[in-house]
């Protein structure tokens, strides 16, 4: 009996755990996710030159941030105003690493990025090393860490006023 | 007061042997004035308002550019695709016509949508309702903001604000489904201006046609109130330079000299039943000279004061007031006894004398309760008109505007979280002091709305704010709502249930920061502070009138009676208002200052012939039955007139013509009533020749 009861409370916390929504979840504070963020900074795909920094976790697979890319891509509005540093961070339904893998280990990751996300091209296949694989699984422990549970997920920042 | 008949027959001689100098010297003036001057009429009060507005100023000085808001409201019973389309087409009208700078409707809106596509992946997305087709718009519908769409049980509403740079007026070709249109104040019709000068000059041909039996009565009063016009026109360029006379300030104008010629021709008329011409014309002079010297010199006097207070409007009207009192004196005993002397009366007998006589008989046995009472509850509405107009004087006044919208900018130097929670704080209040319909459209309720989509369990925080204002940024809701590096304000609200002079009024008390740019607030802030000052020299015109009216008579107790005669229409008038609901509007205060300029004619008038009597002997009821029938029938003449003129200007297009017109007849009638039933009691029971037996 005592086994039932544990399982049905297990059950009922996973359930209600499955069912948080994903629009409610809050954002940890700048403070605590900036720093763990610049330990990555240079695993980034860099777009943009604007003022704002715009740290922008994406899946290439997850419909919603080929959206965001390819607004922002086409906008040079948006490419003056913002910075962006986009991290590929794969959420597990998309099974993306390792199309993530191929987009870090192009010559030129920001154009695999955009030919796959924005002109919906395939890539060729290319050797993926073992340093690729240590800055996917980084970005992912920090992702994991700055709790990004959506994506697009975005942090920013705006250098403050000298 | 001095009540010995002055000798006035060298006067009279010189002006009969001069009289074609005369009338050639004012034909001349006549002339040169309208040469030089380019006398101009006009009905839209906007740039009297414009001129002396200090938000106008606060505006100019940002280079804002502002506009005329006007708000359409289509009734639809039936959503049907043939609607959407008349709606699609009218708003593609809309929006070629050459004033209007921008619609903005439910095509215009942009619905916002958090765009869930999987566990995980999410994304504000907008949705904009311009593109729909009539499937997936309809339900849609329901989900808008109420002031696109509103849901009553059987009609739906949909309004569309528009901003233009001129007023912009609509027909039913255009919209081409039931619709109601709050227009913009607009310059009148050349039919308004018709309405206008024809109630003038036919009011005043027929009923002293059917008076006085000769049509010369009617072109001489006609003659005169041109010149008066014109001089009052020149006045107020030397003196205000505002070289065009507003169409209500004319009616002050019109009103004042046609009362005051009205004494004269009057006395000049019915003294032909006992008297030759020239007998006729020495009493016609020598029985107003002292008279109507005094109520010029009461109407400088108390309005004087008023040429110098910082407004051009009020010194506008003061002026129009004061230059019509003196040029009307002036003309009065020139021009129309030059004028008079070629002509007789073979009909001296005159309707209304009957009526006198029974006012007299009736009045004569006043109740002196019912006089306190009556009396004392006058005082005690104003006074509660005096407090509410201190302490709650934003829901007195408004300008009776139907558009339920607001435009403004705030400087914006750096759109930060502080700023954004200023903006909505500012719309919670307004919401919470008003009511709920209203809503503030900017920067601050754009970056709220894309907080609640993505986050609608979670607080709008600074930790948010960049995150919002980012896909504000790119859905392109700045363009529309950031202009001239300030921070564009849409409100909108219900006119029916918001009072618009309260919005405007919190927005003036609390955010100095927030420069209007729709040209009705601007006008409505001008107005209210003028209302301030015109209500106030109101207040102090009366209280000179009593003074400088006890002065006059020498009798204290003429102070009351100077004060309470004038006070009396416009307390009640202002009470009927309130009561019944109607705002008090600036209008209501204009026909306030015409009745104040008339009321205090009459007062002298009646008082000056009623004590003449009594000094000279004549009972209290023969005193009275001389000044109901030397005063009360012209002033009965007079308002007659001017009542049917007022009723007139309700038949313009101009809603402040309107307004003027519906106050101005209401006032007038109880002006007349006053005059009729009030002031010959109170002169009755502050009477001092005690001494002469009343069946003397």
């Amino acid at each position: 009996m005592k086994t039932i009861l544990l399982l049905f409370f297990t059950l009922l916390v996973s359930f209600s755990w499955a069912n948080e929504s994903l629009l409610d979840r809050p954002k940890l504070p700048l403070e605590v996710s900036l720093p763990l963020l610049q330990t990555i900074t240079s695993d980034a795909l860099v777009l943009g030159e604007g003022v704002i920094h715009a740290h922008v976790f994406i899946d290439p697979l997850c419909p919603r941030s080929q959206d965001f890319l390819s607004m922002v891509y086409e906008s040079p509005k948006m490419q003056a105003l913002y910075t962006y540093h986009f991290y590929l961070y794969g959420l597990a339904r998309f099974d993306s690493v390792a199309l993530i893998e191929a987009i870090y280990s192009h010559t030129h990751p920001l154009n695999a990025l955009i030919d796959v996300m924005v002109q919906k091209k395939e890539l060729p296949n290319v050797p993926i090393t073992s340093d690729t694989k240590n800055k996917v699984a980084r970005i992912a422990h920090i992702g994991a860490r700055v709790d990004a549970y959506k994506r697009p997920y975005l942090i920013l920042v705006k250098p403050r006023n000298p | 007061m001095f009540y010995n008949t002055p000798d006035v027959r060298r006067f009279v001689a010189a002006t009969i042997r001069y009289r074609a100098v005369i009338i050639g010297f004012y034909l001349l003036l006549f002339g040169l004035m309208l040469f030089f001057l380019k006398p101009q009429l006009v009905s839209s009060d906007e740039l009297y308002w414009l001129n002396q507005s200090k938000a106008w100023e606060k505006t100019q000085s940002k280079e804002y550019s502002t506009a005329y808001v006007s708000r359409l409201s289509i009734e639809i019973e039936h959503f049907t695709p043939e609607v959407l389309q008349k709606l699609k087409t009218l708003r593609a009208t809309l929006s070629e016509h050459p004033h209007i700078l921008e619609v903005d409707s439910l095509f215009a809106f942009k619905k916002l949508y958090n765009d869930i596509q999987a566990p995980h992946s999410a994304m504000i997305k907008v949705l904009h309702p311009a593109s729909l087709d009539f499937s997936a718009l309809e339900p849609l519908l329901h989900l808008l903001p109420s002031h696109y769409v509103e849901q009553n049980e059987h009609v739906m509403t949909l309004h569309f604000y528009i901003y233009a740079t001129a007023p912009v007026t609509l027909d039913d070709a255009t919209v081409n489904l039931p619709f109601s249109y709050s227009q913009p104040r607009t310059n009148a019709l050349i039919s308004d201006y018709l309405i206008y000068v024809l109630a003038i000059v036919l009011s005043i041909m027929l009923i002293f046609r059917s008076l006085f039996k000769n049509y010369i009565s009617g072109l001489m009063g006609l003659f005169i109130v041109q010149i008066v016009l014109l001089g009052a026109i020149y006045a107020n360029t030397l003196f205000t330079q505002i070289h065009a006379l507003h169409l209500a300030t004319a009616l002050i104008v019109v009103s004042i000299s046609l009362v005051d010629y009205l004494f004269f021709y009057y006395r000049w008329h019915v003294s032909h039943y006992k008297a030759n011409s020239e007998r006729a014309m020495h009493k016609a002079i020598n029985r107003n000279l002292f008279p109507a010297m005094w109520t010029t010199l009461l109407t400088v006097l108390s309005l004087g004061a008023l040429l110098f207070v910082d407004s051009i409007i009020v010194r506008h009207l003061s002026m129009s007031v004061i230059a019509a009192s003196i040029l009307t004196y002036v003309l009065n005993i020139t021009l129309l006894p030059a004028m008079l002397s070629f002509f007789h009366v073979t009909h001296p007998r005159v309707a209304f004398a009957k009526i006198c006589y029974a006012f007299a008989q009736k009045e004569m046995f006043y109740n002196a309760r019912h006089l306190k009472l009556f009396l004392g509850t006058t005082l005690g509405v104003l006074i509660l008109g005096v407090y509410m107009f201190q302490f709650n004087q934003a829901t007195l006044f408004t300008n009776g505007e139907k558009s339920g919208a607001i435009t403004a900018k705030l400087p914006l130097y750096e759109l930060d979280y502080p700023l954004v929670q200023r903006m909505l704080i500012l719309e919670e209040t307004l919401k919470a002091k008003l009511n709920d319909s209203l809503s503030i459209n900017s920067v601050a309720h754009v970056l709220h709305r894309i907080h609640e989509v993505n986050y609608p369990l979670l607080p709008f925080d600074e930790n948010h704010f960049l995150e919002a204002y980012m896909y504000m940024q790119l859905y392109d809701f700045d363009t529309a709502l950031i202009e001239d590096e300030a921070m564009k304000l849409f409100i909108t609200f219900d006119p029916h249930r918001v009072n618009k002079a309260e919005i405007l009024g919190y927005l003036e008390d609390h955010y100095e920061d927030i420069h209007l740019t729709d040209v009705d607030s601007l006008i409505n802030r001008a107005k209210a502070s003028v209302s301030l000052v015109l209500m106030g020299s109101l207040l102090t015109a009366l209280l000179l009138v009593g003074l400088i009216m006890s002065r006059i008579f020498r009798a204290k107790e003429m102070l009351l009676v100077g004060f309470m005669v004038n006070a009396t229409p416009i307390v009640w008038f202002g009470f009927i208002l309130v009561f019944l609901g109607f705002p008090l509007t600036i209008e209501a205060l204009i026909a306030m200052t015409i009745t104040l300029a008339l009321g205090s004619d009459a007062t002298v008038h009646f008082a000056y012939k009623y004590f003449r009597s009594r000094y000279f002997g004549r009972s209290k009821k023969h005193a009275l039955e001389i000044m109901f029938f030397y005063a009360g029938v012209p002033v009965i003449i007079g308002s007659l007139i001017l009542m049917i003129v007022f009723i007139a200007l309700t038949f313009t297009s101009l809603y402040t013509l309107q307004l003027i017109g519906i106050y101005g007849a209401l006032l007038m009638l109880l002006s007349l009533l006053t005059d009729l039933f009030v002031l010959p009691v109170m002169l009755l029971a502050f009477d001092r020749y005690f001494s002469v037996s009343i069946n003397k």
